[in-house]
């Protein structure tokens, strides 16, 4: 499902790497975590992935086409929660989700069944009605989540989701994601909560200074470190060298 | 001092100083473009000044024999400062209230009126880019003619530094008690922007019944003003008294000069004070919990079910979310129709005041070759359209949201296209109020008045297209408070200037047209088919650069 090539990226003119020579294949019905220190590089991969940053060099796939040469086929095919929830202020919730059925083409029998589901799994239904400018970070963060939904993606692409969620919603979205996974479809996501990583994910792939430094599911991942207790210890561990 | 300091962080943030010393020093290619820039702004609007110093020396051919020259240079002063009030009321209260670094400062412990002292300065600065092109060119013409000494010279910078210190104040004043009292209940925003349109309309009540001419007394009034030699100047300033002082200042001589000059200093310094003095008490408890929101009735199932079975397409999507938003962002609504509605009113006022200028407006119903006047209401139309900055704010407004814009599925072209649909649409608000001026004012035929109203919309289209092309070339993003992203934006000015530079050209067209054929038929060709071809040409650029644009903007 999603294929990335040699990919690297760097700011100021070369002075930070930020990705460099990433390589990483997610399957079809994975749940990937991409867990990484602070400023490791997770959200410049994410931008390319998104098509907001263009790589350097490298290449990017996802459902078979490439987001530099066909970006709409593959914009179509994905849901994208950036790590800042900014959004429209001055539009309500109901007419933010409109705004993505409308752009996404989102049928309106569907969208009227989808919405009404996902703002009872997030229990956004009472504020639906309310510019979004009253919402608090963390409405703002689920508003987001189900504007991304309301197409089921193929590939659902997420930059620290959990970041600003209840501990309810939280285990919505998880359960939420695990369900979309069963129906054959892929979700990708950013995170520096290990035990997030560690319950949920099919696969893990751990990013440092731009590089992936190890990629496989947990049991391959203990088979790295000396002390194969937690992913916390083998996170620590790959991170300190 | 802390409001020196404020005053020096302000001036940083909202002139980009550091930016532009950064690239002065890093990137002079970059800074040499931003010096073009300003440039090619001036060089655009010039040839509407043009006119106007034009306007200026033939008044003041007529004011020659009457004695009454000075009224050159208070005419001017009045039409500035009575800018500077007007248009300062929607940008006092978006500097004052709505920037969004003052949740920063607020917590900080500062006094209010530091805070306000330091906004203000900032207003105070543009304002300067109001009053130069109305004040200077009649300190120019009067000082020329009569060959004034250097004393007049000096003592004109500082009539002009003052000019806008006490309109502004007056703006102020007038803000602050309005932002202080609608900070009520839960419907401020619509309490403020009827209380913003209550107080332009009043300012502008005002002007006009000072300025009219008693009835029925027509002839007695102009004799009465023609002999006495202050009677004009007393006229002219009735509308704006400390104008009178200013004027004095410049033309009285001697010690009567420095008496006018301190009197305007004094008002405008009373001016400053009083509006520090009142911000102090009012300025916070209009803007605190200024950002607290209606809250909407919670929807039923039904209602839900109802509201999200509907469909539209792409284009309308972007189309309807555009004009959302430029009416609910109550900075967007002001810089953006309410302007463009001042601009008309300010256009409309010579057709009230004074008998003789009515006869002269309807005079326009009549007037041959038809091609003028109709012509020249569709370029009212396509002018109002370039003063409502919808299209070359329209990619800036954006902002970090730009993002959202980049991610969907719809083709960059296809937004584009609904950019120009929303454009239009906004631009087009002015033709059920031109329709009514033509046909009820002046009395307009029907078929005129409709041609005049097709006539404007397309030429308002290059307007638009050429305004939304400049906005995509180079949008300013990175704004931390909305009325940077429609006020302190250079893409405005430009748009503006290019848009009257697309004008004039059409304007030498029709004209040089008329003048080989002297039939009106090719004049409408050559200026609608070049306002069509001209619209098109920019369109179609926007088309072929929009996906590369979408895909680096912001990145
Ligand atoms: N716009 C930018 N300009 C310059 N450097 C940046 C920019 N964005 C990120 N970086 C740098 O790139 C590196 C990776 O950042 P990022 O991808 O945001 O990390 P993460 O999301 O994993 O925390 C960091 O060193 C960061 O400082
Ligand atoms: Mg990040």
């Amino acid at each position: 499902m999603i294929k990335i090539n040699d990919l690297s990226k760097s700011y100021n003119r070369g002075a930070v790497k930020a990705v460099n020579n990433l390589n990483l294949h997610v399957k079809a019905g994975e749940i990937f975590g991409f867990l990484g220190p602070n400023g490791a590089g997770k959200t410049t991969t994410i931008k390319m992935m998104v098509g907001l940053l263009k790589p350097d060099r490298g290449t990017l796939m996802i459902s078979g086409y490439s987001i530099t040469d066909q970006p709409l086929e593959v914009k179509k095919r994905i849901g994208f929660v950036p790590d800042t929830p900014e959004i429209y202020d001055k539009l309500t919730g109901l007419e933010y989700l409109n705004f993505m059925g409308d752009v996404y083409g989102v049928p309106g029998a569907v969208r009227k069944e989808r919405i009404a589901m996902l703002l009872d799994l997030f229990e956004l239904g009472g504020a639906v009605g309310d510019l979004l400018q009253s919402y608090s970070h963390g409405m703002r963060q689920k508003i987001v989540l189900v504007g991304a939904m309301l197409h089921q993606p193929e590939v659902f692409i997420m930059d620290e989701p959990m970041v600003g969620l209840d501990p309810k919603s939280s285990n919505n979205l998880k359960n939420y994601m695990r369900e979309h996974c069963n129906q054959g479809k892929t979700v990708f996501f950013s995170t520096h909560i290990l035990e997030v990583a560690e319950r949920l994910c099919d696969r893990i792939g751990i990013i440092h200074r731009g590089e992936l430094i190890a990629c496989g599911t947990m049991e391959e991942l203990k088979k790295l470190s000396r002390d194969k207790e937690t992913l916390e210890n083998i996170f620590l561990e790959l991170t300190e060298k | 001092m802390m409001m020196l300091k404020l005053i020096g962080l302000q001036l940083k943030v909202n002139f980009n100083l550091s930016a532009l010393k950064w690239y002065f020093k890093h990137d002079f290619k970059r800074f040499a473009g931003l010096l073009g820039l300003v440039v090619l702004v001036i060089v655009g609007i010039s040839p509407i000044f043009f006119l106007y110093l034009m306007l200026v020396e033939a008044s003041y051919d007529i004011l020659l024999p009457l004695g009454q020259t000075e009224v050159v240079l208070a005419s001017a002063l009045v039409l500035a400062s009575l800018l500077v009030l007007l248009f300062g009321l929607a940008f006092v209260m978006s500097v004052f209230y709505f920037s969004r670094d003052l949740s920063l400062l607020v917590p900080l412990p500062l006094q209010p009126r530091d805070i306000l002292g330091s906004k203000f300065l900032v207003v105070l600065l543009y304002d300067y880019l109001t009053v130069t092109p109305f004040f200077l060119p009649a300190l120019w013409v009067y000082g020329v003619n009569t060959g004034a000494g250097v004393l007049y010279w000096v003592l004109g910078g500082i009539v002009f530094l003052l000019v806008p210190v006490i309109p502004l104040a007056l703006a102020s004043l007038l803000i602050l008690v309005l932002m202080r009292f609608t900070n009520l209940s839960r419907r401020r925003d619509t309490l403020r922007l009827i209380g913003f349109f209550l107080l332009l309309a009043a300012l502008l009540a005002m002007n006009f019944f000072i300025s009219s001419i008693p009835l029925g007394e027509e002839a007695e009034f102009l004799e009465n003003i023609l002999l006495d030699e202050d009677g004009l100047i007393s006229l002219t300033t009735r509308a704006y008294p400390p104008a009178l002082y200013a004027a004095r200042a410049l033309t009285a001589g001697g010690r009567e000069s420095l008496l006018n000059l301190l009197s305007y200093l004094g008002i405008s310094a009373a001016g400053i004070i009083l509006v520090l003095f009142v911000g102090q008490g009012m300025f916070y408890q209009g803007l605190i919990g200024g950002a607290e929101i209606q809250r909407g009735r919670v929807l039923s199932r039904e209602d839900l079910a109802r509201k999200t079975a509907g469909t539209s397409s792409p284009e309308w999507a972007i189309v309807i979310r555009e004009i959302k938003i430029l009416i609910r962002t109550p900075i967007y609504l002001i810089n953006s129709l309410a302007t463009a509605a001042l601009v008309l009113i300010i256009l409309l006022i010579p057709m009230f005041t004074g008998g003789g200028q009515i006869s002269y407006y309807q005079g326009l119903a009549k007037m041959e070759p038809r091609v003028v006047p109709i012509l020249g209401a569709a370029g009212l139309i396509g002018l109002l359209s370039l003063f409502a900055p919808a299209a070359s704010s329209s990619f800036s407004r954006e902002g970090r949201l730009i993002w959202v814009s980049r991610v969907i599925p719809v083709a960059p072209q296809k937004q584009i296209r609904g950019k120009v649909l929303y454009a239009m649409l906004v631009s087009s608000l002015a033709l059920p109020v031109m329709a009514l001026i033509l046909v009820l004012l002046l009395n307009w035929s029907l078929m005129d008045t409709v041609l005049a109203l097709a006539a404007g919309l397309i030429l308002t289209f290059p307007a638009v297209t050429s305004n939304l092309l400049i906005d995509l070339l180079r949008p300013y993003l990175a704004w931390d408070s909305e009325q940077k992203a429609i006020k302190q934006n250079i893409n405005v000015l430009l748009g503006l200037a290019a848009g009257v530079g697309i004008y004039y050209l059409l304007f030498l067209a029709g004209k040089a047209a008329y003048g080989l054929t002297a039939a009106e038929r090719p004049v409408y060709l050559v200026v609608l088919g070049g306002a069509a071809l001209l619209g098109a040409v920019f369109y179609a650029a926007m088309l072929l650069l929009a996906p590369q644009r979408y895909r680096d903007l912001g990145g």
